[in-house]
C-alpha cells in the first residue's frame, strides 16, 4: 500500500517533468537546478510522509517558537 | 524580467480583498467568539490596524526601491545573504500558509459537500486549476478576480441582507461587559489574515501609476475589515452565544434563512461562489510564491517552477495537521503570531533599516541614494 502510493508519487513527478521538459530543457542552469530541487524536495517529503504518517512538520516548529507568546497573552 | 504585464489598482484591490475574507469568514468567527465572547464584531476592526500598517509599509518600500518586489529589495537592505534569509522566511512562510489554506478548503467541500470524496481529490482538482491559471500569467488572474470578486461580495451582501428578519437583537447586549481587553485578545487571531496585504508586495511592481497603489490597498483593508465585521456580527445575532460551538458558523447561520418555506438552502448558492473567493485567494498566493521563488533564485521565468511548488504545496496541506479540528487550533494559536510577525513585522524592520540607509547615503555626501528617494 505505502508502496504503491509511493509509486503514484513517482508518476506525478514523472508527468510534472513531461510537461515542463520542453521549457526545462531549453532553459538555463539555474531553472534546472531549482526545478529539480523543488521536485526532488517534493518526491522526498512525500515519501516520508508516507511511511510516518506523524512525522513532526512545520505546524510543530511554530508550535514552539508561538506557543509561548500566546500563552502570555491568554490564547490558549 | 520576462513579466510585461501591467494591472490596474482595482484589479489588485479585487486580488486581494478575497485574500482576506476568502477563509477568514470560515473560522475566524469561532475563534474570535472563543477569546471575545459577545464583542466578538468588534475584533476585526482592530484587527485592521495591522493590515493598514503592512499596506503602508509595503508602498514606502516600493516607493523607495520602484518597481521590485520584497524578495528583491530585501537583498539590497539588508544585504546580500541575510536578505535572501529574510526572502526565504517569507516565502516559505507563504508556501505553509497556502498549505493550511488549501487544507481549510479541502475540509470545508469534503465536511459539508462532496462527504465521500477523497481529501486529495478535492484540493489537487483546485490546485490543478490555479496552476493553469497563473501559467497564463498575471493579467489572466485579475481579469478572472475582477468578474469573480464583485460577484462574491454582491452574494455575501445579500444574504447578510436577508438574514436580517432572523436576527435577535438580544444576543446583541450587552456590549463591552468584560472591558476592552477580550476584544483585543479576540483580534489577535484575524490579525494574522490583515497581514497577508503582503501579497500587495507582488502586484505593485505591475501597477502603472505609484501614486495610486496605495490607495487602493487602504480601501481594500476597508472593505475587508467592513466584510468581516459584518460576517461576525450577523452570525453572532443569529446564533448567540453557540457561535464558539460550531466549526462553520456563518454557514451554519445562512442555513438559518428561510422564506415561506421554499426560500431556503441559501447556503449552497453561497458556497459555490465562496469556492470562486477561495479561487482566487489560493491562485493569488500560489503566483506570490512562484513569482518569489524564481526572484530568490534569479530565474527570469517563474512558469517551470509552478508545478513544482504545486505538489510541495499538496504536501505541506497534508503535513500541517492531521484533521481539521487540530489544523484549526493550530490557528488559533499560531497564526496571529506568526504571519503577523512574518508579514507584518519583517517589513517593518526592512523599512526601518532602508530609512537609515537613506539618510547615512545624504549624511556621507553620496547624493544618488538621496535623490532616488525623491
Amino acid at each position: 500500500m505505502i508502496w504503491s502510493a509511493i509509486l503514484g508519487l513517482t508518476i506525478v513527478v514523472v508527468i510534472i517533468w513531461m510537461v515542463d521538459r520542453k521549457r526545462v530543457k531549453a532553459s538555463t542552469g539555474r531553472t534546472k537546478l531549482t526545478f529539480w530541487f523543488l521536485t526532488v524536495v517534493g518526491w522526498v517529503i512525500g515519501a516520508l510522509l508516507f511511511l510516518y504518517p506523524d512525522m513532526p512538520g512545520p505546524s510543530q516548529v511554530w508550535l514552539f517558537i508561538f506557543k509561548p507568546l500566546s500563552n502570555m497573552v491568554g490564547l490558549h | 524580467m520576462a513579466e510585461k504585464n501591467t494591472i490596474s489598482g482595482m484589479q489588485m484591490g479585487l486580488l486581494l480583498f478575497p485574500v482576506i475574507v476568502a477563509t477568514a469568514d470560515l473560522i475566524v468567527p469561532t475563534i474570535t467568539t472563543k477569546y471575545a465572547g459577545r464583542d466578538m464584531w468588534l475584533s476585526p476592526v482592530c484587527a485592521s490596524i495591522v493590515g493598514f500598517l503592512t499596506v503602508y509599509l509595503i508602498f514606502k518600500l516600493h516607493e523607495l526601491y520602484p518597481r521590485q518586489t520584497i524578495i528583491q529589495y530585501s537583498t539590497q537592505i539588508v544585504g546580500a545573504i541575510p536578505g535572501k534569509i529574510v526572502a526565504f522566511i517569507i516565502l516559505y512562510d507563504i508556501l505553509y500558509t497556502n498549505g493550511n489554506i488549501l487544507r481549510l478548503y479541502g475540509e470545508f467541500i469534503v465536511g459539508s459537500f462532496l462527504h465521500e470524496t477523497p481529501l486529495v481529490v478535492v484540493m489537487a482538482s483546485i490546485l490543478l486549476l490555479c496552476a493553469f491559471t497563473i501559467r497564463a500569467g498575471l493579467e489572466v488572474l485579475a481579469r478572472a478576480a475582477q468578474i469573480l470578486v464583485p460577484l462574491l461580495f454582491l452574494f455575501y451582501m445579500g444574504v447578510v441582507l436577508l438574514m436580517i428578519p432572523f436576527m435577535k437583537t438580544e444576543n446583541f447586549f450587552p456590549v463591552l461587559e468584560h472591558g476592552i481587553i477580550p476584544v483585543l485578545r479576540g483580534a489577535l487571531t484575524p490579525q494574522g489574515w490583515f497581514s497577508e496585504v503582503i501579497l500587495f508586495s507582488f502586484l505593485a511592481p505591475f501597477l502603472p501609476g505609484q501614486a495610486k497603489g496605495m490607495k487602493a490597498g487602504f480601501v481594500t483593508v476597508i472593505f475587508a475589515a467592513m466584510a468581516l465585521f459584518s460576517l461576525n456580527l450577523s452570525a453572532l445575532l443569529i446564533l448567540g452565544g453557540e457561535v464558539g460551538a460550531m466549526t462553520y458558523p456563518f454557514y451554519t447561520a445562512i442555513q438559518m434563512i428561510s422564506y415561506a418555506d421554499f426560500f431556503e438552502n441559501f447556503d449552497a448558492v453561497v458556497i459555490a461562489i465562496w469556492v470562486a473567493g477561495a479561487f482566487v485567494k489560493m491562485s493569488m498566493f500560489y503566483y506570490s510564491l512562484s513569482l518569489g521563488t524564481a526572484q530568490l533564485m534569479g530565474i527570469d521565468d517563474y512558469r517551470p517552477l509552478v508545478f513544482p511548488l504545486g505538489l510541495l504545496l499538496i504536501l505541506f496541506s497534508f503535513w500541517t495537521a492531521p484533521d481539521m479540528s487540530t489544523l484549526s487550533s493550530n490557528i488559533a494559536k499560531t497564526a496571529g503570531f506568526q504571519t503577523s510577525v512574518i508579514f507584518s513585522f519583517l517589513p517593518l524592520l526592512l523599512y526601518i533599516v532602508a530609512q537609515l540607509r537613506m539618510k547615512h547615503r545624504s549624511k556621507t555626501g553620496n547624493t544618488y541614494g538621496a535623490d532616488s528617494k525623491k
